[in-house]
């Protein structure tokens, strides 16, 4: 594509997902993609490569991202190859998992815990970096790493962020795909929940030492607030959104738990910037949303885009009006006939009004999760209603 | 540093590393640290060398 058609379409591309947080009616629905895998699997290159060698080429990355793109013509995209770094993690040779199901090939991460001690997040949000090469290096690899390892693991970092950089280049100047966002942003208990601590001992943690992660919170927010804050003020450049935000932990919390520790000076204090400057954020959720709507109902109209997967769109839409929504059911796109596909899209797309926009559930992963008659007829559909 | 060497889970070790680390041939890098990031160039060796092993390390908790 021309670079100037790419800029108009890139821009085009930016006021409809605009339109979406503002509820502005318009004539086609936007659509967010996330795949990881399905890229690879659906790929025309020959001989065909493996998903692994595809993580571990980056010209093969980009070659697939651009196939991808050309074929399927997404309006954004969560993943241009970019969302998990997976050599990082094959070089330390962590992050294990176990298998819950031969039969079925079932399996699941360890639930591990990095600190040992609730007490120990003082330490992490003291200093991190020392925490994490003195303290849970031990923990973490018991067998120690060589300076072998750990050059190899600088080199994957930097590898993956210089195609990150180029890769975004290419889609934005080629494409006229914009860029998702200006900044991401983890909420302070977050990671304690989701990885340091693991989900089992992070619940214990807030009934028996909800002070401490009272104390983490606060020496963690500054630094959290700021992220979003300053995405507000940078330009706007490529990007949709200013902030990609993820609720994750709120999964194992009970509504008490959630005010102190997730909205109170923290979520609802992020919004309220965002609201004060413009700002947009686009939020990720896992699990249900609806214990949580009443404090969501806060968020003024405009701020707030909810991608999530579980639960009735409908029934979500009603009980937080205020919320533009991105979502599509997976099912439809496996099981169902394209027809039956492009029907729900319709439903979707009637029922829930302008605030609403496609968007990819993420675990497609496995070829069969998404058929390629269905994604072209909905997005046929999407573009052309 | 040889490659086959253990590393030390020290501070000192961990100023050891940073020496010893030799990344070539990197023309700019975008490395996120925690909640923030920020574009490093290979202008500045030192701080791209710190910002990866930084990165690395943080790594150690997830």
């Amino acid at each position: 594509m021309e670079q100037e058609k790419a800029k108009e379409l890139l821009a085009k591309r930016q006021k409809m997902f605009d339109d979406v947080a503002n509820f502005v009616p318009q004539k086609q629905t936007p659509i967010l993609e996330n795949l990881f895998k399905w890229k690879f699997l659906d790929t025309e290159i020959e001989p065909k490569p493996t998903p692994w060698e595809f993580l571990t080429n980056w010209d093969l990355m980009e070659q697939v991202v651009r196939e991808h793109q050309e074929r399927y013509d997404p309006d954004l995209s969560c993943d241009i190859g970019t969302r998990n770094n997976m050599n990082l993690n094959v070089t330390l040779g962590h992050s294990q998992h176990q298998m819950l199901n031969k039969d079925e090939g079932v399996i699941q991460a360890i639930d591990e815990d990095r600190l040992g001690s609730a007490e120990a997040l003082l330490e992490v949000a003291a200093d991190p970096i020392k925490y994490a090469w003195t303290k849970a290096s031990k923990i973490t690899f018991p067998d120690g790493l060589t300076f072998g390892q750990i050059e190899d693991a600088c080199k994957a970092v930097d590898d993956f962020n210089n195609f990150a950089a180029r890769i975004n280049q290419v889609m934005n100047d080629e494409y006229g795909l914009p860029s998702t966002v200006k900044a991401v942003s983890i909420c302070p208990l977050e990671s304690p929940g989701m990885y340091y601590r693991g989900l089992k001992n992070f619940s214990l943690d807030m009934r028996r030492n909800p002070e401490i992660l009272d104390e983490y919170n606060q020496l963690m927010l500054p630094g959290f607030l700021k992220t979003i804050s300053d995405a507000c003020d940078a330009p706007r450049g490529n990007a949709v959104y200013e902030d990609w935000a993820v609720l994750l932990i709120h999964s194992i919390m009970n509504r008490k738990q959630f005010e102190r520790f997730m909205w109170k000076g923290t979520w609802q204090k992020a919004f309220e910037i965002l609201a004060e400057k413009g700002g947009k954020a686009l939020m990720f959720v896992e699990a249900g949303i609806l214990p949580i709507a009443d404090f969501l109902c806060e968020v003024p109209r405009g701020v707030l885009t909810t991608y999530y997967e579980y639960g009735d769109p409908f029934e979500v839409h009603k009980a937080i009006p205020n919320m533009a929504i991105a979502y599509y059911p997976q099912p439809y796109l496996t099981y169902n006939t394209p027809e039956e596909a492009v029907d729900m899209a319709k439903k979707l797309v009637e029922g829930m009004g302008p605030g609403y926009m496609y968007a990819t559930n993420k675990m497609i992963e496995s070829y069969s999760d998404q058929k390629r008659e269905n994604v072209f007829a909905v997005y046929n559909y999407l573009r052309n209603h | 540093m040889d490659r086959n060497e253990k590393v030390e889970f020290t501070m000192e070790g961990y100023q050891k590393v940073l020496e010893a680390l030799n990344i070539e041939g990197v023309a700019s890098s975008t490395v996120a640290n925690g909640n923030s990031s920020a574009t490093v160039t290979n202008d500045k060796p030192a701080e791209l060398k710190a910002a990866l092993l930084a990165e690395v390390a943080m790594n150690f908790l997830l």
